[in-house]
């Protein structure tokens, strides 16, 4: 046969193949007839719900995006006094805790015999059910007055109907409730208040007030007391007060690089920086306050030149600091953070309250009737105790709960996993356990009953004085055999008193909603706001003994590590969400493992291989010793930090290393004397950036480079020999734009896309890969100056878009909107496109995601209907949020008009704390994306000389030139 | 190449009839109307007794889906009426069980495709184009092949949108 006989015979046998294919495929699926129609449901269609995030204690409000009963995402609650609209990067992800495959999802006993046996096959939780559990619980509990012993309740930050419910718990079954344990409770501030003005609380820091912010240490922006509030607040006051803002820190942080100017300061060197101004403010008379005799007996008698030595800056510099705090109008300092976590972190904090009140911030930007709700928090001085007790074998029976069951964040020199043993009956109630950790579970616990998570449950958050949140269930009942941790109580006390449960949690909780008359508030609004006491606060007479302790004693030599809380774990609490691995660290770009960051000085010094940023697997490995530990990682070269300083994540650090204050129970961040030395490896770390510096690339273009036509935005008035490809577009443009002066780099953004979006989690494997889906990221970018730049970089949807015309099938193409679309099932994948694009946003599925196990179990539940779940060997990309476009759409056709302004809020804008991000109809001239568009002064576009013509504009102020 | 025509040709032909016969079989569980927990004639209600399409496919004008009606819209009729009907017996017995019946779909769209059912009846199109003159047929079966070229004549013929992203997602 000849080869095109062959040909014709295999075309023909192939094409009968095909036509004896088609036709639609049967559905083999069921539609069901529920019972009755549901109320204010439409079936496919999104409502939201309010309710309250409870991935960490701040509490701010949420509404929940649910489909069909199935919570899809979430977005911060707008107008809720906390967070308004706004959600951070761990909010975003803790919809994946919901649906997470390592949900408890039954009580169980833990098998301890099985725990000796050399091999260990399956699991060693043995089921039980909920009846046995509370029996259990109930019959153990008797054995403590039996034996003179007591039982103790440890939990995590309590606040709201919740903590009555404990309180009323422990009355009547006789357990004694500990003081709660966080990692970061702030026990140095709220001591130093106490001694103070007697006020052991967490005050309400109203940035949004000031014209003038001092920050030293706390990093507001990231994790201190309210990061999105902060925020949000940072950003009023700019734009309101024309803030200035400069930030102290011996380390280099996030919010150091975005405040208006970051000044270092040696390690140990901030009480010295705090005394100074206090001596200012009180021998200048700013005003009517000044101290107490004996108060400025007792403050430490350091020179002004051992001041400027013990800082790092010169008395000049202090002076000016000084004068400026004291010529605002409504400053505000706050001292917190790495600040306050120290040898001589509670004397800052004393001097900071004193500074604070002697410039009357305290009663104008620093309000104690608002304060954030610690009274119930203690410290690892309350661990201590428990641990005595836990020593003399006076605890029968340990309730642990909210709070790490393994105690892996707290100091292993305490060693309260060992101890724990010794009480007679462990029940740890838990969402989530990692199948590594079961062994270690089941070496501690008698019993583990699962919790429901916040979004099956009802109850209410008042982490705020006064301000409660509703907490409510979005599904429609729970996802496994779980109860809340109200339930769980009120059955142990009924089965401790032989009576039957008086109903459920939700009953208690909305009877005593109604006593307080906060019902209509929390369920229409979703918030209440009740009258709060006066926060006048005044010099305590005692104040002066407070100091006669007190030794700010110099800063020592040697290296320091600095153990500072993640964006993305805090303590490691959020560490369970693979979507925060995933996501990189903002300032590293380190996506999955630990690494220790070194200066570039040190790295010079201990000779690094690599100590080039440029994109590379292998990074030099260091040995980190101290107090006869020593730990083994990755380097990574952070710019900006001085000589001898290096930072490691909280999470990523186990407690051997740490110390604590025995005064306040405040946990250490700074370790001195550490012995940092090259073990001569190179080991892999997950750092995504290309490149941490802009090159000669031009990125971002240098200020004042002609960029910015004032009035204008770029494609107006661009001489081009092409077609106009304005005259395209004749309803909608769809534009972006990001504000450089205001984004964080905090990743709200990139966290809240990835769930917007259903794109998958790939592993760390598939990271060093190259692989990883977000279509959106955000890269730092160092200067000389010592400045870092947060680009945020989605697909720019341009109008030549390099990508469109390579593509053989014509999957993607421009619309007439504007948009670059990609219609994923046209997509054969041949990755053409990925290779013309200068952005490199563009993601390949190498594998499908659901056959890996991404989507297995209720984690499809999470899965956004609006948009497709794109399978192998597709490619896919950021397209602004069309589903959210099409939505819009379809409500303005209904009422026969465009799209208005608002209407259209994309899953990044809508999260983004600073509102960076606005997206609008370019073609609208009132659109809040134009208005700002023409009015930004030093606006640009990312690699505009290669003519590809971008939809999206970065802003900033052309000042800075 | 004098041998090979007709071995060429016979393999085409007897390919074609393969292909037929493939068919012909395929269209018979094409043609199969799959059978339904409880029978439901639509010809009577939709037809005899002209009971608007609304009424049943409650959300069919305000949401993406048609939806089949929940039970208690059957029982508003049937709590008391044709009561002795083995079928409404069947029906009686799910209300009675509080139980909720599993239909077998017949309609169905890919996960890439958006359809709303709201905007095709705002924009007054008949049900009857794509599902047929449901007054006069008994059982329900697909009428209509739903496939791209489908919808894209249609689009076409009433100049609506052609923009991929109307219905791809």
């Amino acid at each position: 046969m000849k080869r095109r006989d062959f040909l014709k015979f295999v075309g023909v046998a192939s094409s009968a193949t095909v036509l004896s294919s088609c036709g639609v495929e049967k559905a083999s699926d069921k539609i069901v007839s529920k019972l009755i129609p549901e109320k204010d449901i439409i079936p496919g269609e999104a409502y939201f719900k309010n309710s309250t995030c409870a991935e960490c204690a701040v509490g701010c409000g949420v509404s929940v995006k649910t489909v069909d009963h199935n919570a899809i995402k979430l977005e911060g609650m707008t107008g809720h006094p906390l967070n308004d609209g706004a959600l951070c990067l761990r909010g975003q992800a803790s919809l994946t805790r919901l649906y997470h495959p390592n949900r408890l999802t039954n009580p169980v006993v833990p098998r301890k015999s099985d725990l000796n046996l050399e091999r260990m096959t399956g699991s060693v939780m043995e089921p039980v059910s909920w009846e046995d559990a509370f029996k259990m619980i109930a019959e153990n509990l008797g054995g403590a007055s039996a034996n003179n012993t007591s039982n103790v309740y440890l939990s995590g930050r309590t606040t709201g109907s919740l903590s009555a419910m404990i309180d009323d718990f422990c009355g009547r079954t006789g357990v004694q409730r500990l003081p709660e344990y966080e990692t970061y409770s702030y026990a140095n501030i709220r001591a130093a208040y106490q001694a103070l003005f007697g006020r052991n609380e967490v005050p309400d820091y109203k940035i949004a007030d000031a014209d003038l912010l001092v920050t030293v240490g706390a990093d507001i922006l990231e994790t201190f007391v309210n990061p999105v509030g902060f925020a949000k607040q940072v950003e009023a006051a700019r734009s309101n007060n024309q803030l200035k803002w400069t930030h102290f820190e011996p380390h280099v942080s996030l919010t150091g690089f975005k405040a208006s100017e970051r000044q270092s300061v040696q390690p140990g060197g901030e009480a010295y920086l705090l005394l100074f101004l206090a001596r200012y403010f009180d021998a200048n008379s700013v005003t009517n306050r000044s101290m107490p005799a004996a108060l400025k007996n007792s403050l430490p008698n350091v020179s002004d030149n051992d001041i400027a030595a013990n800082t790092g800056l010169s008395v000049d510099e202090l002076n000016q600091l000084a004068q400026n705090l004291a010529s605002a109008r409504n400053p505000l300092l706050i001292v917190g953070g790495v600040s306050t976590q120290q040898a001589n972190g509670y004397e800052a904090a004393l001097l900071a309250g004193l500074v604070q009140w002697l410039s009357g911030m305290v009663g104008n930007t620093i309000d104690f009737a608002a304060g954030s709700d610690y009274s119930k928090v203690g410290s690892l001085k309350d661990i201590k105790n428990l641990v005595a007790m836990l020593d003399s074998k006076r605890v029968h029976a340990a309730f642990v709960t909210r709070t790490d069951p393994l105690f892996r964040t707290v100091p292993a020199s305490m060693q309260v996993t060992d101890k724990i043993k010794n009480a007679a009956f462990k029940v740890a109630f838990v969402e989530t356990i990692d199948p590594a950790d079961e062994k270690a579970y089941a070496e501690i616990y008698d019993l583990i009953l699962p919790l429901s998570h916040a979004y099956e449950s009802w109850g209410d958050v008042e982490s705020r004085k006064g301000l409660t949140s509703v907490v409510q269930p979005t599904l429609k009942e729970t996802i496994f055999d779980t109860h809340t941790e109200g339930d769980i109580l009120m059955n142990i006390a009924a089965a401790v008193s032989g009576a039957a449960v008086e109903g459920t949690y939700e009953d208690w909780l909305k009877a005593r909603w109604d006593a307080s008359g906060a019902t209509d508030y929390l369920m229409d609004a979703g918030y209440y706001q009740a009258d709060v006491s006066d926060g006048r606060v005044a010099l305590s007479g005692g104040a002066a003994r407070a100091f006669s302790d007190a030794n700010i004693a110099a800063a020592s030599s040697g290296n320091t590590l600095y153990v500072v809380p993640s964006i993305r774990k805090l303590d490691g609490r959020s560490g369970d969400l693979q979507l925060m691995s995933e996501i990189p660290d903002p300032l590293s770009t380190v996506s999955y493992g630990s690494w220790v960051s070194v200066s570039k000085a040190d790295a010079d010094s201990l000779s690094f291989e690599r100590a080039e940023s440029l994109i590379q697997k292998y990074r030099d490995e260091v040995a980190v010793e101290s107090a006869g530990v020593s730990m083994n990682l990755p380097a990574w070269v952070q710019p900006g930090l001085a000589q001898g300083i290096a930072v490691i994540q909280r999470e990523q650090i186990d407690g051997s290393m740490l110390a604590y204050d025995d005064r306040t129970g405040e946990e250490y961040a700074r370790i001195d004397n550490v012995n940092i030395s090259r073990t001569g490896n190179v080991v892999p770390l997950a750092a995504l950036a290309g490149g941490i510096e802009q090159g000669e690339r031009s990125i971002i273009p240098e200020p004042g480079g002609g960029h910015g036509h004032h009035g204008k935005v770029h494609f107006e008035g661009d001489e081009t020999l092409y077609p106009d490809p304005y005259d395209r577009y004749t309803e909608y443009r769809w534009g972006l734009s990001v504000d450089m002066d205001s984004c964080t780099g905090c990743g709200a953004c990139v966290s809240a896309c990835y769930i917007e979006n259903n794109i998958p989690c790939v592993g760390e494997e598939e990271v060093f890969n190259g692989r990883e889906m977000s279509w959106i990221r955000v890269q730092p970018y160092y200067n000389d100056q010592g400045g870092m730049d947060s680009l945020v970089m989605m697909c720019q949807q341009c109008d030549f878009a390099p990508c469109e015309n390579v593509c053989p099938v014509y999957a993607t193409y421009h619309n007439e909107e504007g948009l670059n679309v990609m219609v994923y099932n046209r997509c054969v994948g041949t990755r053409y496109c990925h290779n013309n694009c200068p952005y490199k946003v563009r993601r390949f599925n190498w594998f499908d995601w659901a056959d890996e196990g991404y989507w297995d179990g209720p984690m499809a539940r999470m899965q956004n209907p609006d948009i497709w779940v794109r399978p192998k060997g597709v490619m896919e990309k950021c397209t602004f949020c069309i589903q959210r476009i099409r939505v819009a759409k379809d409500h303005a056709k209904d009422e026969g008009r465009l799209v208005q302004d608002g209407e259209v809020l994309a899953a990044c804008q809508q999260t983004c704390p600073t509102n960076a991000i606005s997206f609008g109809n370019m073609l609208d001239k009132n659109s809040e994306v134009y208005t700002r568009t023409s009015q930004s002064e030093g606006k640009f576009r990312v690699l505009d000389i290669l003519g590809t013509g971008p939809a999206v504009h970065y802003l900033r102020k052309e000042e800075e030139a | 190449m004098r041998t090979i025509v007709p071995i060429i040709l016979a393999g085409f032909f007897g390919t074609m009839a393969l292909a037929t016969f493939a068919m012909s079989a395929y269209w018979e569980t094409y043609e199969k109307v799959p059978d339904q927990p409880i029978a439901f004639p639509h010809d009577i209600h939709a037809g005899d007794l002209n009971i608007a399409c609304t009424h049943c496919h409650q959300y069919v004008e305000v949401g993406k889906q048609a939806t089949v009606p929940a039970l208690s819209i059957c029982m508003d009729c049937h709590a008391g009426m044709q009561s002795d009907k083995p079928e409404i017996i069947k029906l009686q017995g799910y209300w009675e069980r509080q139980e909720e019946v599993a239909w077998q779909r017949i309609h169905t769209m890919p996960d890439h495709v958006y359809f709303s059912h709201k905007r095709h009846i705002k924009a007054g199109v008949d049900c009857a184009e794509c599902h047929g003159d449901m007054t006069v047929v008994n059982t329900v079966k697909q009428v209509r092949t739903f496939q791209m070229g489908f919808c894209v004549s249609c689009h076409r013929a009433n100049a609506a949108s052609q923009d991929c992203w109307t219905c791809h997602k």
